[in-house]
């Protein structure tokens, strides 16, 4: 820790002054990187159905309890990783909005009913609608401007809205928090419903 | 104790206070080759997000070995970089692409041993810090024209060694549960970053990776 810390300091020491010098701003140069970081940011907050989706897998999650409150938001973006890279490279999923449409009602209706799962049940279920998402993702990532900062954006918003979950799930250790999220997971389910139905009247 | 640690601390702000009320001259708006070669070393990692991203997979994993082996990761990839750079300059025909699929690989191993939290020896771990180092290294040595190489890798090798540093400092200190699961969050996202750009490498696309 100390030869750690050692190393940091001078860093610190070597950095600072040179960040005072006189060196130029270069403000108003938004190059393609920050730009691809904030479209692949606002992806996933963007869409309704990734919004829902991501934010259940926590609240699920967190009534769940250990070891799938940590271990669902870490398998989650490795799974729909895997699912964005068979978007980049082509790879077909039949049927994929509707399984991201799918994926809203049953994980809305399994935080309405609390309904509790063997761990390797949880991770197929959270698993199979991590490669949809991941999917939908991965098609459109070829088309960024810079696709890193793009992929560094969405797998960061999507991270963000796990925790946004889990903290939302927290509730549920108050009788009220409880209801709450049961009454929430149901209204996600509806709206689910109706992206269902919106993709069937497609 | 508490006192010394904190006296150790601020002389560096200290310093960089006291420097910070120096007058200069502003340089608005000029392009960042103006800086200079050890400078845009170091801002070329500062900027690369894949660099970024693997040295804060690197952290995060070591963080979850034993102590003694921080120093040693911290310099190997100090090192490492240094001798990128001048193979980068020496071997030019390198494709940044290749770099960057190599990259993309390297961000997954370090992000997949650190959601796992993956404990190994030294050797793995070294040799990872080794091999990143090189690439990234290698990697940002087409930013070098025009500019002093010795001082762009010197640059860049302190910067690879000052973020080590500070992503080793602030994961040693998220050591309560929530924080453990906090790193192993942080070295998934970094996993799927590395797999998505990987697969990005190989496939034809407007964008640049």
């Amino acid at each position: 820790m100390k030869v750690i810390r050692k190393a940091a300091i001078l860093g610190l020491a070597a950095l600072v002054p040179a960040t005072m010098a006189a060196g130029p701003a270069l403000a108003h140069s938004v190059g393609n990187g920050a730009a691809g970081f904030t479209a692949g940011f606002l992806h996933p907050l963007s869409g309704l159905d990734h919004l829902l989706a991501m934010v259940s897998v926590g609240i699920w999650g967190a009534e769940l309890g250990a070891p799938a409150i940590w271990l669902l938001p870490i398998a989650f973006p490795l799974i729909m990783a895997v699912g964005g890279a068979l978007g980049v490279i082509g790879v077909p999923l039949p049927a994929g909005e509707l399984l991201i449409a799918l994926s809203v009602v049953v994980l809305g209706t399994l935080v309405a009913t609390a309904r509790r799962l063997p761990i390797t049940a949880a991770l197929a279920v959270v698993g199979t609608f991590a490669i949809a998402h991941g999917h939908a993702h991965g098609v459109e990532l070829p088309m960024a401007a810079d696709a890193l900062a793009f992929t560094v954006g969405f797998v960061l918003a999507t991270g963000l809205l796990h925790v946004a979950g889990i903290i939302i799930g927290v509730l549920g250790r108050w009788p009220n928090g409880v209801i709450a999220i049961r009454a929430c997971g149901g209204v996600v389910a509806l709206v689910g419903c109706y992206f269902v139905y919106g993709y069937a009247g497609a | 104790m508490p006192e010394r640690k904190g006296g150790v601390c601020a002389i560096p702000l200290f310093v960089g206070l006291a420097i910070w009320l120096a007058p200069a001259a502003a340089v608005a708006h000029t392009p960042l080759q103006g800086v200079g070669s050890f400078w845009s070393g170091v801002a070329h990692l500062l900027t690369s997000l894949d660099q970024l991203g693997f040295l804060l997979g690197l952290a995060i994993w070591t963080s979850f070995q034993e102590r003694r082996l921080d120093a040693r990761v911290i310099g190997t990839a100090f090192v490492a970089a240094l001798i990128g750079v001048w193979l980068g300059v020496s071997f030019g025909e390198v494709t940044l692409l290749h770099l960057a699929a190599a990259f993309a690989g390297l961000m997954m191993a370090v992000g997949l041993a650190g959601a796992t939290r993956l404990r190994v020896g030294a050797a793995p771990l070294l040799g990872l810090a080794l091999v990143g180092g090189v690439v990234g290294g290698a990697a940002s040595a087409d930013a070098t024209a025009g500019l002093s190489v010795a001082l762009f890798a010197l640059g860049g090798s302190i910067a690879t060694a000052s973020v080590l540093s500070y992503g080793l400092l602030a994961a040693r200190r998220l050591d309560s549960d929530w924080g453990r699961i906090a790193r192993r969050a942080g070295a998934s996202w970094i996993a799927a970053i590395g797999l998505m750009v990987l697969a990005l490498s190989f496939t034809s696309h407007p964008g640049r990776v």
